[in-house]
């Protein structure tokens, strides 16, 4: 075994991992989503106690 | 001191040490019991752990700070950590849980083989052994200033229990306590900030003797480009961390993995308002002159009786005690599963692999102890640890996970995992001696190490699996190994 290459697992044992899991462009689309929403959560929140101050 | 603290504390250590009891005594009879709570864990306790693990006393007093200094948008310092722990629950966990491991580095040598496992081990390993040193500090210092006792004395005290009942219960007690200290925390926060904004004068009454409107926007002094900076450090940061990680392998199933992370993270998101308001908050008591870091206990002196300070004073303990078991019983982990199961003794029976499981948790919880108080100097190594894992290991724990190509380039890899964490040590090593004390992890005017490692991590892993790609043709995924290099 040089390190690099896994010889004791064949890869198939290990490509149950992605079955029925979202792919990595839907992981990016989903961060965007997470990012913006929790940004506008905030804006929202700010913008509420900056304009219910008196 | 007053009449009550010294009761609450006594029983609060009492009930720590309860739960370490019981687990051992009910839940706890093998290596993976220890280790992974016999993977039966539900959402509700993952979840609890989740949040308790982010919170600590750091950070609690840290971000309290960071309101006082930058006004609202000290909160993204944190908050990144919410949505990076949220976006991994629903992307990475599920991934992570089906692989059936204990540690992260494992999921190295699943892949690839022990030379990955191993340089992963040294790194994850360095940053828990820089988060346990330092919050022991941290615990000490904040036991020692309210009991009236000395640093050794609140040294032998907090830490003390918190090995106690980890060594005891493994997994199980972190999760149980995790949950308890994870109320307490949020009870005593949540109270101080009403009592604070209510001795204030409302939001109104702080808006007001405030005065200063860059403090109450969302991104304060801050460009864009900065804050995205301190974000992308957090969100790595938190997509790496093998403590964090452990909870998931803890789950009963995938399911229970992937909310309790999804319901942990929200929780953050959410919570991290709390301390950057109390900053700002801490502005209208004590006016601008205030040191950043002192806001948080003058707020509980100026405004908290004798009741509610004692209460915060358990909070900020069980922050404390809470990330000090998770990274203390992961380290245990790591050496029981990754250097005694994996190259002392293979086929240790399960009865011995719990006792060095126990044995493991001692070990590295004494050293860890040993490094804060006598050799402090050592903490700056570690705190590079901490770097490599978000500018290394979290990229290329992503990509492995994500892009299925990506567990065929071992060369590429390890090429990622070494380039980045020397342009990580480079940059550290570099930077301006002031930017290189204190627990933030953010630097202003200069680029974080951090983000330098994920920056060769992308490039290194873009470049290198074209190349190896090239080199070794691509196998369909049918169970067919890799033929001779041509």
């Amino acid at each position: 075994m040089d390190g690099s290459v896994n010889d004791e697992h064949s890869f198939e044992d290990l490509d149950h991992l992605d079955r029925n899991e979202p792919s990595w462009q839907s992981a990016l689309i989903g961060f965007v989503v997470i990012f913006l929403s929790v940004g506008l959560f905030f804006l929202f929140w700010v913008g509420l106690f900056r304009y219910s101050s008196p | 001191m007053n009449a009550i603290l010294w009761p609450l504390v006594a029983a609060y250590l009492v009930v720590l040490i309860g739960i370490g009891v019981w687990s051992a005594r009910k839940r706890v009879a093998t290596y993976e019991d220890m280790t992974v709570a016999g993977r039966g864990v539900g959402p509700f306790l993952i979840a609890c752990s989740v949040a308790a693990t982010w919170i600590n006393g750091v950070t609690l007093i840290t971000v309290t700070g960071f309101g006082k200094s930058f006004g609202l948008s000290g909160y993204w310092h944190m908050g990144a950590v919410g949505i990076g722990t949220l976006w991994a629950g629903i992307y990475l966990v599920p991934r992570m849980w089906k692989l059936q491991v204990i540690t992260t580095p494992q999921i190295l040598e699943r892949f690839f083989g022990p030379t990955h496992r191993l340089a992963a081990l040294v790194v994850a390993m360095l940053r828990d052994f820089a988060a346990t040193a330092g919050t022991i500090g941290a615990t000490a210092i904040v036991a020692s200033a309210a009991l009236g006792i000395s640093i050794f004395e609140a040294l032998v005290l907090t830490y003390f229990v918190t090995v106690l009942y980890v060594t005891l219960g493994g997994m199980w007690a972190v999760l149980v306590t995790d949950t308890i200290q994870f109320f307490i925390i949020v009870l005593g926060t949540v109270l101080l900030l009403v009592f604070s904004i209510q001795g204030a004068g409302g939001f109104g009454g702080i808006f007001q003797k405030v005065d200063d409107p860059t403090l109450f926007s969302p991104t304060g002094d801050f460009e864009a480009l900065e804050i995205m900076g301190w974000f992308s450090v957090a969100f790595f940061l938190s997509s790496g961390y093998q403590t964090l990680a452990q909870r998931a392998f803890a789950a009963r199933s995938r399911e229970a993995a992937r909310r309790g992370f999804i319901y942990g993270g929200i929780f953050c998101v959410f919570w991290y308002i709390t301390p950057a308001l109390l900053g700002l908050t801490g502005i209208a008591f004590f006016g601008k002159e205030v040191e950043a870091d002192q806001v948080f206990i003058n707020l509980t002196n100026e405004v908290a009786g004798p009741v509610l300070g004692s209460i915060i004073f358990v909070a900020l303990m069980s922050a404390n005690m809470s990330t000090l078991s998770s990274t203390i019983g992961t380290m245990g982990s790591n050496v029981t599963v990754d250097i005694y199961q994996r190259f002392i003794d293979p086929n240790a029976g399960s009865r011995r692999m719990l006792w060095i499981s126990r044995a493991s948790i001692l070990l590295t919880a004494v050293l860890a102890c040993v490094t804060y108080y006598y050799i402090p100097f050592l903490m700056e190594l570690f705190l590079i640890g901490g770097r490599i894992v978000g500018g290394s290991l979290a990229p290329v724990l992503i990509a492995i996970l994500l892009f299925p190509s990506m567990r065929r380039r071992g060369r590429t890899v390890l090429a990622s995992l070494t380039s980045s964490a020397g342009a990580v040590i480079l940059c550290q090593l570099l930077s301006p001696r002031e930017l290189k004390a204190g627990t933030s992890f953010f630097v202003w005017g200069f680029m974080d190490p951090v983000l330098v490692g994920v920056l060769v991590s992308l490039v290194v892993l873009v470049v290198g699996s074209r190349w190896e790609g090239r080199k070794r043709p691509r196998f369909p995924a049918s169970g067919q190994k890799p033929g001779p290099t041509e």
